[in-house]
């Protein structure tokens, strides 16, 4: 190297290790500084929020009345806003632009919404809504009957293929025919009563739970539903229109939706929050976000409380459970094919399952164990008469697989239990539980295949159906027995006929009498838990984390102890709307505040 | 050289055709639809309808033909599981997210994987060499990405509240997944680089270089180093494309809006246009970066022609 370069590389700068460790440390002390985030601890009590709503005491200012939800996209399609345009595929916060006839409270009673009452007719063929007056649209025309009249024709309308027509086909009459593009959408039974605040549904005979199956009664607006020849017109905050105390200000569905305060909203139900955020991860761990303030709410998994119970920061949190859907996860059989046509064999593989223990070992406390379709609480749920039926007996069970030509498991078939991940429920975990189960009771060797969830389905909802024994979910649709049991009505989901559940059903869908209807699905659940044609394992109970600053009667306790935001959800079906607000921060939970919301 | 890269591009379009036909027969021989539900099914009216509105109801060959004509036109359809945008809007969106997260994750891992194993070469068998193989490289090679994801987001989201835990919109949302993605690029850059550099370091022209009194500097940058890529073009360029389409597992653990995570939902929702546009778009890079390798490695020596071109 020459004299010129060596002088050369002398004079030029050089870092040392110390002045590259203050470097550093004076770096991270500015990113800590940086990334400070602290909450206000300005009260909000007494001050009137967007809506006009004075706020309660302990409440954070207005501004930040706001809530924020996750949602993961894995798997969803994001493609309206509104129940009527699509269920399966609606966006995050849907179904907040409007006011159903009738709500829930957090007991699961139906209340007035829209319809301040209503009442069947003497010949039980049609119900009548009586609406509200001055519930406006933000495009300052009243909701009327008209709108849902013209939403429920355009639910029926064969052209619109809704996803969700099975629902109010053989209850709404000419329904099915509409769907099937028989008769004309306008000639179903909903029809303006005497006046533009009666609302009239006639219905294919008596059919009791009417009120029930009108919470999903969220209308779209007939004047935009005509202007825009769909409901999508919400998915666009410059032509969003709302009766309810939200509107549309953002959507993007690969991100994030956010809704507004209605400004113009004259309905009764008036929110302390007036402005939602829903944050869409496509997947990733929920719990870390909640944990950094992103969002304010997580619904949790078993693995998730692991976690979070060796964290500092949500070690003592409260966790609120509740049914949410009230989830029944049961393994089907063909019950056309051997072995599973022998009623002796279904019975056998249910009374070998320890449904305590694998609820104990895997699942809680997230779940509960299930002798019967039902979750209690649920409308005309039972479940003690259901027992004897169902519960763990090895030496039953292994005298029921004898008595089936199977002793001791000898000569049983070589068959395959399918079933599709859940991470909420642990699927994995249980379904090798109970195929060990099998094995430990009856000696019976069950292989098990996972397919992905559309395999599944498309494979199970066959007809035939090329799933032999599957595990699978159902959560309920509406409040009702009628619902939930209809699962296993002849030509449903599963190939199981049996007409005299069948005919329980009817009667029971039928009849108006409250404890005639509780003895008519009693022994409906009876009948199907006996027959065996599933196993139920487990009801899901879904765990919740809040941030500390979401307050409100919403999250008490109900009458059957869940406690959290109860099914539905926070919004227009439920009560839980004016029942839930941001308190004062006051142990100083990390909030990443949100702008532009309210 | 022109008439080679038009000869490589025309099979590569045949390569995407091909790929395109597959895949499509592939789609369509997978049991379940993009309209299967799962409660309830569609009654038969309803999915007939939905069917024939999305041109399902027509034979597989005439579904191809009329996609393949639409494609001639600029155009990818609507996807399935997002029909307010485009497939090509749904794609102009998430993209360049993971085009901004790949290309300073390349950056980063190339360049620093590069010096990485460049330094542990010319200090080999010091404890730099010890530092950047053993720990660092072996690291990087054997953790997954999403593991490394995890405790980053553990240490500096969660415990420290330094950055965030993922999402999209601040400058200081790409420092996590970035280090996370970076680290597997890096190591194995590293690696390479370190093996390659010491092959050439005792060739004898570089030997002959130091005696003939040529600086260390120029030894390394000139001679050693220029050597040394050529091998880590055939290693290296490949990963480009993999890269740059995203990674399913970071974009998940950070919430990232990318390009990554439609491959997967895509693929299990049955949305045909979008998983088409995905395999197309997979196939392009990895044809483009492909023959660009064989490109540079004529920069890189000039010893090296290309099949089909004479001196």
């Amino acid at each position: 190297m020459s004299d010129k370069e060596s002088e050369r590389l002398r004079r030029l700068p050089y870092l040392t290790r110390r002045g590259f460790m203050l470097a550093g440390g004076a770096g991270a002390l500015g990113l800590a500084a940086a990334c400070n985030g602290t909450h206000a601890t300005v009260s909000g009590a007494g001050q009137k929020n967007a809506l006009g709503l004075k706020l309660p005491s302990g409440a954070a200012p207005a501004s930040e009345q706001y809530y924020v939800q996750a949602f993961d996209s894995t798997g969803a399609s994001y493609k309206a806003m509104d129940f009527y345009e699509t269920v399966y595929s609606r966006a995050p916060l849907a179904d907040q632009f409007n006011i159903p006839l009738v709500r829930l409270n957090q007991d699961y009673s139906i209340v007035p919404g829209a319809a301040k009452g209503w009442e069947q007719s003497a010949d039980k063929n049609s119900w009548t809504f009586h609406l509200r007056p001055g519930i406006m649209w933000s495009d300052g025309k009243e909701l009327t009957a008209a709108d849902f009249v013209e939403t429920l024709r355009y639910s029926a309308d064969s052209k619109h293929a809704w996803d969700f027509s099975w629902f109010w086909s053989g209850v709404i009459k000419n329904y099915t025919e509409a769907v099937a593009g028989k008769v004309p959408a306008n000639q179903i039974g909903v029809k303006q009563g005497s006046d533009k605040y009666s609302l009239v549904i006639e219905t294919e005979g008596p059919v009791a739970y009417i009120p029930s199956a009108c919470l999903y009664t969220t209308p779209l607006s007939a004047a935009a539903l005509n202007k825009h020849g769909s409901g999508t017109y919400n998915i666009n905050p410059s032509t969003c229109v709302s009766c309810g105390p939200y509107i549309l200000t953002k959507f993007d569905p690969t991100a994030t939706v956010v809704l507004g305060p209605n400004k113009k909203y004259s309905g009764p139900f008036k929110p302390p929050i007036d402005g939602l955020v829903g944050k869409i991860y496509a997947g990733g761990d929920m719990l870390p976000r909640f944990q950094t303030g992103e969002i304010d709410t997580i619904s949790v998994t078993p693995l998730d409380l692991k976690i979070a119970a060796k964290n500092s920061r949500t070690k003592n949190l409260h966790l609120y459970k509740n049914p949410n859907d009230f989830e029944i996860w049961y393994a089907f059989f063909d019950v056309t094919k051997k072995p599973w046509s022998d009623l002796k064999v279904r019975q056998a593989l249910a009374h070998s399952i320890d449904r305590d223990t694998l609820v104990k070992s895997l699942l809680a406390p997230l779940a509960t164990p299930a002798y019967g379709y039902l979750t209690p609480g649920y409308p005309f749920a039972v479940e003690d008469p259901l027992k004897p039926l169902t519960n763990y007996d090895p030496n039953k069970a292994k005298s029921l697989l004898a008595e089936a030509g199977y002793p001791d498991g000898k000569g049983f078939p070589n068959v395959t239990f399918n079933w599709w991940a859940n991470a909420v429920s642990n699927t994995e975990s249980v379904v090798q539980a109970l195929t060990q189960n099998w094995k430990k009771v009856l000696g019976i060797d069950i292989k098990l295949q996972e397919l992905d969830k559309t395999t599944f389905y498309a494979k199970m909802n066959k007809k035939p159906t090329e799933i032999g024994m599957g595990f699978v979910s159902y959560g309920m649709d509406y409040f009702d027995a009628s619902n939930m049991l209809s699962v296993y009505k002849g030509g449903g989901r599963h190939n199981w006929n049996n007409a005299q559940y069948d005919a329980l059903l009817a009667k029971g869908a039928a009849e108006s009498d409250n404890s005639k209807r509780q003895e008519i699905y009693t022994e409906a659940q009876t009948l199907l838990t006996q027959q065996a044609p599933a196993l139920f394992v487990f009801h899901l109970l879904y765990g919740y984390y809040y941030a500390p600053y979401i307050k409100g009667s919403a999250l008490s306790k109900n009458k059957d102890g869940y406690d959290g935001i109860q099914w539905p959800g926070f919004g227009a079906t439920s009560n839980s709307l004016q029942q839930l607000y941001v308190a004062d921060n006051e142990s100083s939970w990390p909030r990443q505040k949100q702008t532009g919301v309210v | 050289m022109i008439a080679y890269l038009a000869q490589r591009f025309l099979t590569l379009l045949l390569v995407m055709l091909v790929t395109t036909m597959l895949i499509f027969g592939l789609m369509h021989a997978v049991p379940g639809g993009p309209f299967d539900q799962t409660q309830q099914p569609l009654p038969g009216p309803a999915m007939a309808n939905i069917m024939h509105k999305y041109g399902l109801d027509e034979p597989i060959w005439r579904q191809y033909l009329n996609w393949l004509w639409a494609l001639l036109h600029g155009d990818f359809g609507i996807p399935f599981e997002q029909p307010t945008m485009s497939v090509t809007g749904l794609i102009a969106k998430a993209w360049p997210i993971t085009l901004i997260v790949g290309g300073i994750t390349i950056a980063i891992s190339y360049l620093g994987g590069l010096a990485m194993g460049l330094l542990a070469a010319l200090k080999h068998n010091t404890w730099i060499d010890w530092v950047l193989t053993s720990a660092v490289s072996t690291a990087g090679v054997a953790l997954p990405n999403y593991v490394v994801g995890f405790l980053l987001i553990s240490v500096f989201s969660v415990k420290l509240g330094w950055l965030p835990a993922g999402g999209w919109g601040q400058p200081e949302d790409l420092i996590l997944p970035v280090i996370a993605f970076s680290l597997y690029p890096m190591a194995l850059m590293a690696r390479f680089t370190r093996a390659s550099t010491l092959e050439v370091t005792y060739a004898d022209y570089v030997r002959m270089g130091r005696a003939r009194g040529l600086s260390e500097r120029r030894i390394t940058l000139r001679y050693i180093l220029r050597t040394a890529l050529i091998p880590l073009i055939t290693i290296m360029g490949p990963n480009i494309p993999n890269i740059l389409t995203g990674s399913i597992f970071i974009e998940a653990t950070f919430a990232l809006p990318g390009l990554g995570s439609y491959f997967t939902t895509a693929s299990l929702h049955r949305d045909y246009p979008l998983i088409l546009a995905l395999v197309l778009i997979v196939a392009v890079l990895w044809g483009t970066c492909y023959i660009l390798s064989d490109v540079a490695y004529t920069l890189v020596d000039p010893r090296v022609r290309l099949e089909g071109l004479s001196r």
